[in-house]
């Protein structure tokens, strides 16, 4: 098959992961969530020919632009939607996906071109390093998002109880994710740069990440600051946003897309 | 414990308050602070500067932060010592606080003792601190279909202080590494540099090389290199000229590329003389880094691993509402 004709057909699977989160929403919205699931499998599934195409074409794991990053990140928190979509609630899932989708959108504004990975991204500590990161930071919007919600319209105290715990959860296998992340990125570093640590924006704000979601894994075990909770995992999504899209686009970092 | 904890916990949120706004004076500054910069304290002390006052407070933070996180993980060892309830997910805690005392210690060590240097190993052989006498043995490079770079890999020759001579390998993301991984020689960049020329008579016979250091006597004159460039083609021309004893001199600009029949001759005297090949030295821009911190930050590394291995529910059922 002709390079143009593999890569259209990578563009039409991301429209029909989009699509299938579009219906996945209406009809959590619409239906009492009763076969969104199945939508929200399709999605994903729909999202492989997208992957396996551009990891054909380039050679290389497909998470090296613009486009596939968004696309990644989209996929991921469709995926953990759908692990915790019984432990959610019908507005959490709906929002969650919603911002899935918002993601995997924002993806078309890039141009749609397939180059092939520069020499420092060919090693074996790339795919290990980004996914896992990409993975926490959506168990992080997660909690960030459920946090929002919670503000918006509290619910009664026993749920509240399974809800925190719930929380605490995610943020810890977010936080399990991005150490690992950063290892891995901490040892690539080493061998492709000769430290682990460079005064560079994202690697400075990946310390930040880290430490800041360290520090909210100890929130549990410090009952007078329970109601920092909320207002600190909501400020998570913005610190998020920071290494996500601000290094990348609005500094001079050598992680710059 | 609560109350050390607390402050730990106001400490943490210090160090992610001063590390971002260092990243922002840094960014904005970008005349002050450079580009690729690695963990060098000596660049913000020497000369002190109110620019750098995040960093200072930073330090600071980071002390106090040391300080609370070495109080609350030997409480947490003795706590661990008491309890027999939930004993994994506290001796991942102690593990990853653990980490995190090594972590520092190792950054303060880098930051202090840690040396890089950027050069140019090219076929003569350089002395490197602590590595030993090298060159550049061969440079390859491959391309993707497009023509892109894909890899650089080249071969170099380490002469160790007892004369032992070893190759190494090295590529992006593939360093060479000595004493333990606290010395390391990482590639920048690598290429073939042409560094002179052969030529051929009228009858085919090759000449000996000719390069800037080494003019060529022939009958009647001296031809000489003066310099190699790439034209606007991106063929590659030699500046040779051709002095006579009687303090006659003419400059040809002679095409490195067989193709270029036309332009890849030069006369000298009565005679005519053909390019017949490139001669060219192998060279790296590299990085001699030193690091001494590396073998506990590995130990860092390790504990913390395996403190969030422990950290993982391994087997639990997911419950749902």
């Amino acid at each position: 098959m002709p390079e143009s004709n593999l890569i259209r057909l990578a563009q039409l699977s991301h429209v029909g992961f989009i699509i299938s989160l579009a219906l996945a929403i209406l009809l959590s919205i619409f239906h009492q969530r009763k076969g969104s699931p199945v939508f929200l499998m399709a999605a994903l599934g729909l999202c492989l020919p997208f992957f396996g195409i551009r990891a054909w074409l380039k050679q290389f794991f497909p998470f090296t632009d613009k486009t596939e990053s968004f696309v990644t990140l989209a996929f991921m928190i469709a995926f953990f939607v759908l692990w915790y979509h019984k432990k959610l609630s019908r507005r959490e899932f709906s929002v969650l996906l919603l911002l899935s989708a918002i993601w995997g959108a924002a993806a078309f504004i890039f141009k749609n071109e397939i180059r092939f990975p520069t020499p420092y991204l060919r090693t074996i500590w790339y795919p290990l390093h980004v996914p896992l990161s990409f993975a926490s930071y959506a168990l992080w919007f997660m909690v960030g998002i459920r946090s929002l919600l919670r503000r918006l319209k509290p619910r009664n105290p026993p749920l509240e109880l399974k809800s925190a715990a719930f929380d605490a959860a995610l943020c810890r296998n977010g936080f399990i994710f991005f150490t690992l992340s950063m290892i891995f990125g901490g040892i690539w570093g080493y061998l492709a740069w000769g430290a682990y640590f460079l005064w560079d924006p994202k690697v400075v704000w990946s310390v930040i990440v880290w430490f800041f979601y360290g520090n909210l894994l100890h929130l549990d075990k410090l009952p007078r600051f329970k109601n920092w909770r909320d207002p600190l995992f909501i400020l998570g999504i913005v610190i998020i946003l920071i290494p996500f899209v601000g290094t990348g686009f609005f500094t001079r970092s050598i992680h710059k897309f | 414990m609560c109350n050390i904890q607390g402050y730990g916990l106001i400490l943490g949120f210090l160090i992610v308050l001063s590390l971002g706004c260092g990243s922002l004076v840094m960014n904005f500054l970008p005349d002050q602070y450079p580009r690729f910069a690695l963990l060098d304290f000596g660049f913000f002390v020497q000369p002190v500067r109110a620019v750098h006052v995040w960093f200072y407070v930073l330090m600071l933070v980071f002390t106090l932060f040391g300080i609370n996180i070495s109080i609350c993980t030997v409480e947490a060892f003795f706590r661990l010592l008491k309890t027999k309830l939930n004993r994994r997910r506290q001796i991942a805690a102690l593990f990853c606080h653990l980490s995190i005392i090594l972590a520092l210690a190792a950054h303060l060590h880098e930051g202090l003792a840690g040396s890089s240097q950027q050069m140019r190993i090219g076929s003569r052989r350089i002395n490197l601190p602590r590595i030993g006498r090298t060159k550049t043995a061969s440079v390859t490079r491959s391309t993707h279909p497009d023509g892109s770079l894909k890899d650089t890999e080249a071969v170099l020759d380490f002469e160790s202080a007892n004369g032992k001579i070893t190759k190494r390998k090295i590529s992006y993301n593939n360093p060479a590494i000595f004493n333990s991984g606290k010395d390391q020689v990482i590639l920048l960049h690598g290429e073939n540099n042409p560094i002179g020329l052969i030529l051929a008579d009228s009858k085919g016979r090759r000449l000996p090389p000719l390069t800037i250091r080494s003019p060529l006597s022939l009958a009647g004159g001296v031809l000489s290199l003066s310099r190699i460039f790439p034209a606007q083609n991106k063929v590659l021309f030699a500046a040779v000229t051709w002095s006579t004893e009687n303090n006659h001199r003419k400059t040809h600009f002679l095409a490195l590329d067989r193709r270029f029949k036309g332009h890849s001759q030069v006369m000298a005297g009565p005679d005519v003389y053909t390019f017949a090949e490139t001669l060219e030295e192998a060279s790296i821009h590299a990085m001699v880094r030193h690091n001494p911190s590396i073998p506990y930050m590995l130990a860092s590394v390790l504990l913390l691993g395996a403190g969030c291995a422990l950290l993982i529910p391994w087997g639990q059922q997911r419950k749902t509402t």
